[in-house]
């Protein structure tokens, strides 16, 4: 794949966490079974989280996957 | 800083400790003229003994002092970063293998016009694998350090 046609891989996640009663990340990285330094890096976007991972994240915050995670060219 | 990186930390001292007192022990044999089988075997069995020991002891201190992290087990980040740091160490002593094949080869071939003894060769061979576990083990750790801080 090119460079003009690589997608990044990005998240609302932070966002979504201030909107959800201002939850914390080590909250969340509880919630979904990973570590407060893997939740700072999916939200940075340093690191793409499994399908698993990522699919426990829409569930927490109860929304579709698209809300939560975005595929787009870069 | 996860305690996952702490643990890297002090694996990655701890080795390099390793590399220093090894290769001062074994530069010392030589400059002595003691380096013979049995005295390389001590410094060997040395060398293991002193890394378990302090290896147990600074991992029970580190695990101490973070508590609350220590038995916290890895998540896919700390597996993925785990694996790329093999990766490279497995490259590195991979390398360090096919050098000591080549060494005993080109002994083989030439050691006697180079007046070298089978035991000299034989602690060669064993030194080049031994620095090449060390210092894969060092690329390992600097490796999935590199990625906890890049925060792949």
């Amino acid at each position: 794949m090119s460079k003009s046609q690589q997608k990044n891989i990005t998240n609302n996640i932070r966002k979504l966490r201030f909107a959800h009663d201002e939850m914390t990340q080590q909250v969340l990285a509880d919630l979904i079974g990973v570590s407060r330094q893997t939740v700072v890096a999916i939200e940075k976007g340093k690191y793409s989280p499994s399908l698993e991972v990522a699919f426990k994240i829409t569930d927490v915050f109860a929304l579709p996957f698209t809300d939560v995670f975005q595929y787009q060219k870069g | 800083m996860s305690y996952k990186e702490k643990s890297l930390w002090v694996s990655l001292a701890l080795t390099l400790y390793l590399i220093y007192f090894y290769y001062s022990n074994m530069m010392g044999l030589q400059e002595n003229q003691t380096l013979n089988e049995d005295s390389f075997t001590v410094l060997l069995i040395t060398t293991v003994i002193w890394l378990t020991i302090i290896s147990i002891v600074s991992h029970i201190v580190l695990a101490i002092i973070n508590h609350k992290e220590a038995n916290n087990p890895e998540d896919e980040r700390d597996k993925l970063i785990e694996l790329k740091g093999c990766r490279v160490g497995y490259i590195l002593l991979s390398v360090g293998v096919v050098i000591s094949i080549v060494h005993v080869q080109l002994n083989n071939l030439i050691g006697e016009y180079w007046g070298i003894s089978p035991t000299i060769d034989l602690l060669n061979f064993m030194h080049i694998i031994i620095m090449s576990f060390l210092i894969a083990d060092l690329a390992k750790y600097a490796t999935q350090l590199y990625y906890y801080r890049k925060d792949c």
